[in-house]
């Protein structure tokens, strides 16, 4: 598929917005109360500081606009989004400027109008979700970077600033950590300063399981790769099930929570699909649980400069046999790495190795037949990575790139969508549509048990149960059908309170956010205006009664997940600085 | 008019209707907001061209009226085509779930039945006693209480707490699977018991309708014991309209599968329809709705057939 813009990571960012929309569950309502303008008890502006007062007076009238200005909230039917975007309605309606609705819309819809190309010229204030990981990049480029305007990816207000524009360039071509993570930081600070959108909430990723079933399991922080936890010798975690599991010796069922839609690497656009080939597909490189670049199917990476790097990859490394399709499984070479990423060129996830191989510039309606780095094979195992420009995040993000075997070609007999192969510990076995979806061990996998992951996986089955309610899980959990799920958001400090459940919990890379329609005729074309109604937000508040407590407060873009470039004391400085709640004051 | 003659009918009758069905089925999923072009891609940010050849792929670029028809011509022939978004085959995928949709229907059906006809039958022999406000109560109580909440509530007592049932269903196993059949108690409880209390007071007041008719005096008089004259003559008299209404409680059983499938994870149609509604995924929308189309119509079929059994004096 061909891209009319020359725009890198439009492709995959556009899904981190979209992964950040799914989330749905349950939370009381009553907590709410005691929150926003009620808890301040200034119905009539009154109790506004005079500093905040006069902040709103002034941006209201260089903007030009009469009070109350009415406007509206949008967001889509996630129930604890609809309740923090309900707080911050109130909180605003409490003051005399505003008279602000809110209007809730089904996903698609939602998506469409937030995504459109005039999403600018739009008035009403958007309620959204964000996912990003390891890297900074991933969370400030495609929100704030003027080149990534609606539609080319998900700047929805069409935000532009040269000063920040310049940063977030500088943060993916310097390669010293250090240095990087000083660009970070004034970038982050001028996001702030400029305030095009509220920061609210930094998500936690939860898993809970049968404390007598799973042994050793470990939360990963990104979404996607959560089910890496089953067996993942490169990042020297594995989980065992006991003899109290719920299903056969040695069969650990887990869930899902929507069907698996596609299993080929280049066309999975939702996170079940992902999820569901995380132990099935691998690639070089992968990050492991405290953020650090790890080895998987490469041995060795030279870096020979600023833009060239060479893999030498593992020998023996296997390709899952296919009855379905009579392939009966071969080694894996350079040739197989070289291939899988020229496939991702074209296709939704073209940017997942678009990113830092390059996708060249055409003319609107064309696709560029070729990425603009080279990969050379030198031999079997040795491959040569040329890069268009220095990309600092390369061995974060090269692990995106999975490996499938060239049979998965246009003319060969494999086809990735009705069943994945690829090299991972598990493979494909079983899948009945809205029901299960099924993985057994591989025994040829590559790792020797040289580390401390034993040889053998102690999972023989991983059966993932596809269950769309988020109470039906929790009570598939309690009831001992399944043996790890992820409960929905308001009984989980219930279950850790249980003996039975055990509770895992990171947090997430990924954040809430409130966007100003600044680039529309509203008031919120005055940072004034912006600012002021920043210092509205009780984010301690929404954190605590709408999800429950779990989350931290966020008031700058990177999540602290990112620890080598920011931290919960600079997000914490951003609060005290720019967005502290005025009602704690 | 025969028996047969009548039924061939209403069997050309139901031409019109299933088009009214899908027509009506097809406007209103083209009419509603969000694009399936936008779902395939993920959202992203495709070139015009890609769009177009999308488009063509699936017959979208034509007037609404021509995908209609082309839509009608496969669906003739039994072709559903592919789904958009998996790009598996429709038919498989009603197929394969059908079963599991039918088999929760007949069971609600069963118990709503079960339920709610001798309940009836009760409350209108001992009207204004206890037994007849008691069944009052729970009436509205039934068809008052929510069968998502219902649903959530008998799986947290009975599966989460007494363990007597599964909470999911058990995978791997056939629709007659026992196991499969055990499970089924539960989301096919949560169905009938609104529909059983529907059943319920309109077998009352049938009841108590037919018990002032002069033919009950009669049968009285002549030294009937009570017992004859309730279940051989008032209660069949009673059936009629209750038959009726329970082939009018298919359509809300259908409904109804569509909430309790996503509470017990039960892999029917209804799921299936759902999922298809939030991805845009229209062949799998027409399918599904053309599947109900015809449940229903056939279901209202079947009541009139029973009709002429159970009144003979019924000819069409």
């Amino acid at each position: 598929m061909a891209r009319n813009d020359s725009q890198d990571n439009v492709n995959q960012n556009r899904r981190r917005l979209l992964q950040a929309m799914g989330a749905a569950g349950a939370a009381g309502l009553a907590g709410c109360s005691g929150l926003g303008g009620n808890g301040n008890g200034n119905g009539d502006g009154g109790g506004l500081p005079d500093d905040l007062q006069q902040q709103l007076s002034d941006g209201f009238e260089e903007a030009g606009f009469e009070t109350p200005w009415e406007g509206e909230i949008i967001t889509n039917e996630n129930p604890e989004r609809v309740q923090w975007a309900q707080v911050i309605q109130e909180e605003l309606n409490a003051t005399e400027f505003f008279d602000i609705e809110l209007n809730q819309f089904e996903w698609t819809t939602y998506v469409g109008r937030v995504l459109a190309e005039d999403s600018a010229e739009d008035e009403a204030l958007v309620c959204l979700g964000w996912s990003a990981g390891w890297d900074p990049d991933a969370y400030i480029r495609n929100l704030f970077h003027s080149d990534q305007h609606t539609p080319a990816c998900c700047n929805v207000n069409h935000f532009t600033d040269e000063e920040i524009d310049n940063l977030i360039d500088d943060g993916t071509s310097t390669t010293d950590i250090d240095e990087r993570a000083g660009i970070y930081e004034d970038a982050q600070e001028a996001i702030v300063q400029a305030s095009p959108m509220s920061f609210v909430r930094y998500g936690e990723e939860i898993d809970a399981f049968r404390s007598a079933a799973v042994e050793g399991w470990q939360t990963y922080p990104i979404n996607g790769g959560k089910y890496y936890s089953v067996y993942a010798p490169w990042a020297g975690v594995h989980a065992e099930v006991t003899g109290d599991n719920a299903g056969e010796e040695g069969e650990l069922i887990a869930t899902f929570s929507a069907d698996v839609a596609n299993t080929d690497p280049t066309e999975q656009n939702d996170t079940t699909s992902t999820m569901s080939t995380n132990l099935v597909y691998e690639g070089l490189m992968g990050v492991d649980y405290d953020g650090e670049p790890q080895m998987v199917l490469a041995e060795d990476l030279e870096q020979v400069s600023d833009t060239e790097y060479v893999f030498t990859l593992r020998e023996g490394v296997q390709f899952h046999p296919s009855e379905e399709f009579d392939f009966d499984g071969r080694e894996m070479t350079a040739e197989d790495v070289k291939f899988s990423w020229e496939r991702y060129l074209g296709t939704t996830r073209e940017a997942d190795v678009g990113d830092w191989l390059g996708v060249p510039d055409t003319p609107e309606g064309e696709s560029a037949d070729s990425f603009e780095g080279t990969l050379t094979v030198e031999d079997d195992y040795t491959l040569r990575v040329e890069l268009p420009e220095v990309y600092a995040p390369f061995q974060f993000t090269v692990g995106d790139g999975l490996i499938v075997p060239r049979e998965a070609g246009e003319d060969g007999p494999l086809d990735l969508s009705t069943e994945p192969i690829g090299t991972g510990p598990y493979r494909f076995d079983d899948y009945d549509p809205d029901e299960l979806w099924r993985l057994s061990a591989f025994d040829d996998h590559w790792y020797d048990g040289s580390g401390d992951v034993p040889a053998d996986q102690p999972i023989e089955t991983a059966t993932f149960r596809i269950i769309t309610e988020s109470s039906a899980r929790e009570a598939a959990l309690r009831g001992g059908d399944v043996d790890l799920a992820q409960p929905p958001q308001g009984s989980v400090s219930a279950l850790q309170e249980e003996s039975d459940f055990t509770v895992t919990s990171r947090i997430a890379g990924g954040f809430d956010m409130f966007i100003y329609p600044m680039n529309a005729e509203t008031p919120f074309q005055s940072q004034d205006v912006r600012l002021a109604v920043n210092r509205l937000i009780n984010r301690p508040g929404i954190v605590s009664a709408v999800y429950d407590g779990i989350g931290t407060p966020a008031y700058s873009p990177i999540s602290p997940l990112a620890g080598s470039f920011t931290s919960e004391e600079f997000n914490q400085r951003m609060g005290d600085e720019y967005s502290r709640y005025y009602g704690a004051e | 008019m025969s028996l047969r003659r009548y039924v061939l009918k209403r069997l050309l009758l139901t031409i019109p209707i299933l088009l009214g069905v899908t027509a009506i089925t097809f406007a209103m999923v083209h009419l509603q907001p969000g694009d399936v072009i936008d779902v395939l891609v993920g959202f992203n940010d495709v070139s015009a061209e890609t769009e177009r050849q999308l488009r063509e792929q699936y017959n979208l670029d034509e007037p609404i009226y021509v995908q209609y028809v082309l839509w009608l011509r496969d669906a003739m022939v039994l072709d559903f085509g592919q789904s958009f978004i998996s790009e598996r085959s429709v038919g498989e995928a009603i197929s394969t779930r059908l079963p599991y949709t039918v088999l929760l229907g007949i069971l609600a059906l069963v118990i709503s039945i079960a339920i709610g006809v001798p309940a009836g039958i009760v409350a209108a022999v001992k009207k204004g006693q206890q037994a007849d406000e008691v069944s009052r109560v729970a009436a509205l109580l039934g068809v008052a209480t929510p069968n998502f909440w219902l649903g959530l509530m008998l799986l947290l007592v009975f599966s989460v707490q007494l363990g007597w049932f599964r909470t999911i269903p058990p995978s791997d196993v056939a629709v007659y699977d026992p196991a499969l059949l055990k499970f089924m108690v539960l989301p096919a409880i949560t169905l009938g018991t609104a529909s059983a209390a529907l059943l319920m007071r309109i077998m009352r007041s049938s009841m108590l309708e037919e018990l002032n008719k002069e033919y009950v005096k009669m049968a009285r008089a002549k030294g009937l014991p009570e017992r004859t004259v309730i279940t051989k003559h008032v209660v069949r008299n009673s059936l009629i309209s209750v038959v009726t209404v329970a082939a009018l409680q298919i359509a809300f059983i259908v409904d109804g599968a569509v909430v309790i499938e996503q509470v017990f994870s039960v892999r029917g149609i209804g799921r299936l329809l759902l999922g298809a509604i939030l991805q845009r995924d229209f062949p799998i929308i027409q399918a599904s709705v053309l599947m109900i189309g015809v449940t229903i119509v056939f279901a209202n079929l079947v009541a009139d057939i029973i009709y002429s059994y159970l009144d003979p004096r019924i000819r069409y």
